[in-house]
């Protein structure tokens, strides 16, 4: 099971690792001693009920979250403390919960807000997006926040498009869509990670999130519970969600 | 058609000095979030500093300019995002924040520049004109009016076409979603803040050799531009553009042609409409403002507020009195005063901890309903009974007559509102019924029996009122009606969908506050000699009146006590210490920074640590509350 086994030497090192994590906010700890593996170039899907800390440790992962305890690695390197727009820039991409973009900017401008985390250029990106989804290229003069929240979720995807990250950590990114529109966003998904794009993602979905996933993680009250083959843990669903974590 | 001209060419000249100011005010607005109530005092520190520089020290032009404007300006406005703001946006804070970084700013510049000597800067930009036709234009005016367009360009280019501008606008709606992006939100807003320095000091530079250099003149005719900003919504620079220079203009030509009618008093005329105009044109144009609509926005209470029981409040007042009993027969006559006068203030303060603590309704224009009070006592009643029952209708109906076009008003735009109708209430009512003097004489209240001709009795008798007040209002907030007021200070979205009336609600809590304020100020006016005056009931000191209750506790009534003390201590201290010119205003000020990091005041940490549970036995309960709770499940 590659997603918590030490990655065999001289492979790539794991895009993420957390060893002994344990993180929350302020006095409440959420994270208790987590350990995880993200394989370069593959996708696992985080699942877990509502609380179970799935957030928490993207949030980790990004930097916004500081753990109290134990090691988080980007790639190899050692990330602990290092802030969000740092690791941002280092090739760490979340899009967070709700929708990742700017409401009172243009499209276009929020486009152009991303090459702080990309090497190309705006011109180059503006062109990247706009070919993947034509919808944004009609609007790009539009404010942001009067779109749709289909559009608006393409856009906050734009960003992990144009910014082709090392890690990309997707938090929910179904929320409030139609079937539709979740469809095309896990399409975009699969096409990222076969242009050798690590993803961690947090689906509440979760058939939908296993469908895509190399390999799974199931998460209970800031613990992991499970880790393995997508079919595997999609046994041990029911019982997590119906709050028998034993 | 010359006088039109030179008309036009002055108020242009105006409009683009407060199309500068505005644009400092657009800035941080777009950027962080904060509506800065210092950007005039931060002009007006820029121009002192380039005196100080030019004149005082003989430092060469181009070497003045530039340290003021590359290096002091910036460096202060990074100093206030970082120290200050710490990258916080809380919208009610930050508003009480900048107003004390206005008085902070009046204080210091009073103690290092004694305002008895005169300042003057020449002309630096050159006496050469130039003459187009018949029109005339010095280097000084046509340089302020490049400046304004190159900045109202070059601001715009920066919003809208490059990166950095466009984080700043990001940095506002999600810094932590800016910081996903890659970019540090702090440093965005750090840049954004010592632009607006700079555009402030840029502004106080250009204008210094055009007007008289004084302290207080100086920060508040910057004030003016706070009607520009709010006609572009303090978020379109080219409206505010528009805005400015119409302001401009307006009273250019108003305070231009009243003067050519050639009436009697025609100075007095023109004072008014110079103050006024601008305070009219802000109050309008927040009336007509399209509302917010209400947002829904998670309200984080760290701890519920205590609110003493009737038996608990009424031992406090007992004592109160005693205590106040002990003090009139201990005082000497001055300290009486000083006693008599905090007590007078406290009740003032008390009418806002209902308005401002429970209802969480801002308001800068506390004193002008004092001063209505005060008023109606001189005219209508004069000592009876009566004259206190009409000061207090008197001044309920002034607050209703506020809260009425301002009811979907909140947060800034309602400071800014009651900000502005003080100001327009200085010039055009106190400044007119007060008389030339600016004084009249308010007869103190007597009741048959009470012997209130004394001053000591006197005091005791504010006090009663005082005391009776607090109790009242503590009993207000613990039933139906305060539960009402806390749940539209907490989410005014929640309210509605719940079906409160939301205007009734804050129309009553206007008029009753008002109706307090007014009930002191004709207690006011029978302290020590009887005379009330136009700089008693002045706006600047109604914004120190409230930023002295957020010092002390704006959700108490022992907030309002420390206030009302601090307010009549201070003058006293200031006579002590005369070398420190501005001491009032710069103690309030600095006290009042700290309400970032204590938000209760005084009273609220006081309460804290009094109410620190104490060691318990193991297995006690912890309360009685809880003991019944536990009594209530079996």
């Amino acid at each position: 099971m590659p997603a918590t086994d030490q990655a065999p030497a001289g492979a790539a090192p794991p895009a993420l690792e957390l060893r002994g994590v344990t993180a929350g906010y302020g006095r409440i700890t959420v994270l208790h001693d987590v350990d995880l593996v993200v394989p370069a170039g593959s996708i696992v899907a985080l699942l877990g009920a509502n609380g179970a800390g799935k957030s928490t440790t993207l949030g980790v992962a990004s930097g916004r979250i500081r753990p109290t305890r134990g090691h988080v690695h980007v790639a190899g390197v050692h990330v602990n403390g290092a802030s969000t727009a740092a690791l941002a820039r280092a090739g760490v991409c979340l899009i967070p919960e709700g929708r990742g973009i700017f409401p009172r900017l243009t499209v276009a401008e929020n486009l152009r807000l991303v090459t702080y985390a990309a090497d190309s250029s705006a011109h180059d990106v503006a062109e990247l997006v706009y070919d993947q989804f034509p919808r944004l290229a009609e609007r790009r003069k539009q404010i942001a926040g009067t779109m749709s929240g289909g559009e608006q979720q393409m856009l906050a995807m734009a960003r992990a498009l144009a910014a082709s990250p090392k890690l990309l950590l997707l938090d929910e990114i179904s929320m409030g869509l139609a079937p539709k529109i979740v469809a095309d966003l896990y399409e975009v998904v699969g096409r990222l990670r076969d242009q050798g794009i690590t993803v961690l993602l947090v689906e509440q979905f979760a058939h939908t999130a296993l469908a895509i996933a190399d390999y799974a993680v199931l998460m209970a009250a800031g613990r992991i519970l499970r880790v393995g083959q997508p079919a595997d843990v999609a046994a041990h669903l029911d019982e997590t969600y119906l709050g028998e974590t034993a | 058609m010359t006088t039109f001209l030179a008309l036009t060419l002055a108020g242009l000249v105006t409009g683009c000095v407060y199309a500068l100011t505005a644009a400092g005010l657009v800035v941080t607005y777009t950027t962080a979030g904060v509506f800065n109530f210092a950007q005039g005092a931060m002009g007006m520190m820029g121009a002192f500093s380039f005196w100080q520089l030019y004149q005082g020290w003989h430092v060469p032009l181009g070497f003045s300019l530039l340290i003021v404007l590359g290096v002091l300006a910036p460096l202060f406005g990074t100093v206030v995002a970082r120290v200050l703001l710490g990258g916080r946006s809380a919208g009610d804070q930050s508003l009480a924040l900048t107003l004390a970084l206005l008085l902070v700013l009046i204080g210091t510049a009073n103690a290092i520049w004694k305002p008895t000597t005169a300042r003057t800067v020449p002309l630096w930009a050159g006496h050469g004109t130039i003459t187009i036709g018949i029109f005339t234009i010095n280097a000084m005016q046509l340089l302020i009016i490049a400046t304004a367009i190159a900045i109202a360009v070059g601001l715009r280019l920066l919003f809208t076409h490059t990166r950095l501008g466009m984080a700043m606008r990001a940095a506002v709606d999600n810094p932590d979603l800016l910081a996903l992006y890659g970019e540090e939100p702090a440093k965005v807003q750090q840049v954004a803040w010592a632009l607006s320095s700079v555009l402030a000091a840029l502004a106080g530079v250009l204008l210094v050799p055009l007007i008289q250099m004084n302290i207080l003149n100086m920060t508040l005719l910057v004030v003016n531009g706070y009607a520009a900003a709010m006609v572009g919504r303090l978020r379109s620079l080219p409206r505010t553009t528009i805005g400015a220079l119409a302001l401009g203009l307006g009273m250019s030509y108003s305070v231009g042609y009243s003067t050519q009618l050639g009436l009697d008093n025609h100075q007095s005329i023109e004072i008014t409409l110079q103050q006024g105009l601008p305070m009219l044109l802000l109050f309008a144009v927040l009336v007509f403002l399209r509302p917010d609509p209400l947002r829904t926005s998670a309200a984080l209470t760290r701890r519920l507020p205590r609110i003493p029981t009737l038996p608990r409040s009424g031992t406090v007042a007992v004592i109160g009195l005693v205590v106040a009993v002990i003090l009139s027969r201990t005082l000497s006559d001055t300290n009486l005063e000083t006693a008599s006068l905090a007590v007078v203030m406290s009740l003032i303060a008390a009418s806002l901890v209902l308005l401002s603590g429970y209802g969480g309704q801002t308001s800068l224009c506390v004193l002008t309903f004092a001063g209505v009070g005060a008023y109606a006592m001189s005219k209508a009643g004069s000592h009876t009974l009566l004259g206190v029952l009409l000061a207090v209708v008197i001044s309920a109906a002034a607050g209703a007559v506020v809260a009425l076009p301002t009811l979907r008003l909140r947060g800034l735009y309602l400071a800014l509102a009651t900000f502005a109708f003080g100001g327009i209430m200085d010039v055009a009512f106190f400044g007119q019924r007060f008389g030339s003097s600016g004084s009249i004489q308010v007869h103190r209240l007597s009741i048959p029996g009470l012997g209130l001709g004394s001053d000591r009795a006197y005091f005791i008798f504010c006090s009663v009122v005082f005391l009776l007040v607090g109790v009242g209002l503590l009993e207000v907030r613990r039933g139906r009606y305060g539960r009402q007021l806390a749940a539209l200070n907490d989410s005014p979205a929640a309210c509605a969908t719940i079906g409160l009336r939301i205007p009734r609600v804050k129309l009553v809590v206007f008029a009753v506050s008002s109706g307090l304020a007014g009930l002191a100020g004709a207690l006011f006016g029978g302290l020590g000699a009887q005379y009330v005056s136009t700089t008693d009931f002045a706006t600047l000191q109604s914004a120190v009146l409230y930023l002295l209750l957020r010092v002390g506790g704006v959700k108490s009534v022992a907030g309002a006590l420390i206030a009302g003390t601090i307010t009549a201590v201070l003058p006293v201290l200031q006579q002590h210490i005369p070398s420190l010119g501005g001491l009032a205003f710069l103690v309030t000020g600095v006290a009042a920074l700290f309400i970032g990091r204590f938000p209760d005041g005084v009273a609220g940490e006081v309460g804290r640590v009094l109410a620190r549970p104490r060691p318990r036995i193991e297995g006690a309960p912890l309360a009685p509350e809880r003991k019944e709770l536990v009594g209530a499940s079996h």
